[in-house]
């Protein structure tokens, strides 16, 4: 029984290995601080538009938790503005965690997970501190002790300032830059008693150094 | 738990020592036991 040939064709193009970077403008960031993402598509180091990509907080199912999806620009980039919540999904709070690790990874045309899988960027958020001197005599004499007051209060997620969480914890006094002293706060309160023996105008500079070395201070 | 760190600062004026104001108690007690004298001499000076 003879049978003609028959041929069939279909081009496809194969490109190099993909990959995935991930990159964030900052690390140490405050609720409603909003951190720009950028995950970056390439193959080999050509980079690949129209590739859609997913963020995801590590620790939860990728198929299910999501912050953002989007397609590649021209550059292979997928850029997201993200402000940074309380509580992730309403689950735990944000600020009673180390850090919180955020992954990119590729969909395909269907939005299901590949295994390409960018690098891990891990945020901290801080609780918002306030410090303040409110007591102060607004004249010293030279070698006459007098009491420097103030508060330290951190903000909840209910929009208020709360002390509890910083029973104990101590602030750095300084008289021009020097150290005078090192008060605990109870009940969201600190003092200490100071002496001046030389007249002039002195700056009292009260800091408390956070848990880690977050650089943006507010000056009260 | 990360807390961020918080910063403030006040300036504050020194002077000289504060001046002593002299007190008045002692002028008061001198001026008692100095009534109190006249009033004793008066007094004996009447009963001779």
């Amino acid at each position: 029984m003879p049978f003609p040939p028959a041929s069939a064709s279909k081009t496809i193009t194969v490109v190099g290995a993909l990959s995935l970077q991930l990159e964030v403008d900052k690390t140490d960031v405050l609720p409603d601080d909003v951190v720009t993402f950028t995950a970056r598509l390439l193959s080999d180091s050509t980079p690949v538009a129209n590739g859609y990509v997913q963020l995801y907080p590590v620790g939860w199912d990728p198929q299910a938790y999501f912050i953002a999806r989007g397609y590649t620009d021209s550059e292979g980039r997928f850029t997201y503005e993200w402000r940074v919540p309380w509580r992730l999904f309403g689950a735990t709070k944000l600020p009673d965690q180390p850090y919180q690790g955020f992954k990119a990874v590729l969909l395909d045309e269907l939005g299901r997970l590949t295994d390409v899988e960018s690098n891990e960027i891990r945020i901290t958020v801080y609780y918002p501190v306030t410090i303040s001197i409110v007591e102060i005599p607004s004249q010293a004499y030279v070698g006459v002790p007098f009491t420097v007051r103030g508060t330290l209060y951190y903000k909840d997620e209910d929009g208020y300032w709360h002390h509890e969480k910083l029973e104990g914890a101590t602030v750095n006094v300084y008289l021009d830059g020097e150290l005078v002293g090192t008060p605990a706060v109870s009940h969201g309160d600190w003092s200490i008693e100071m002496r001046i023996m030389a007249p002039g105008t002195y700056t009292i500079t009260a800091e408390f150094e956070g848990s880690k070395a977050m650089t943006k201070v507010e000056v009260m | 738990m990360p807390f961020a760190p918080a910063k403030a600062e006040v300036k504050v004026e020194v002077a000289g020592k504060p001046e002593e104001r002299p007190s008045v108690a002692p002028l008061l007690v001198a001026i008692a036991l100095l009534a109190v004298g006249v009033l004793g001499v008066a007094y004996v000076s009447k009963r001779r």
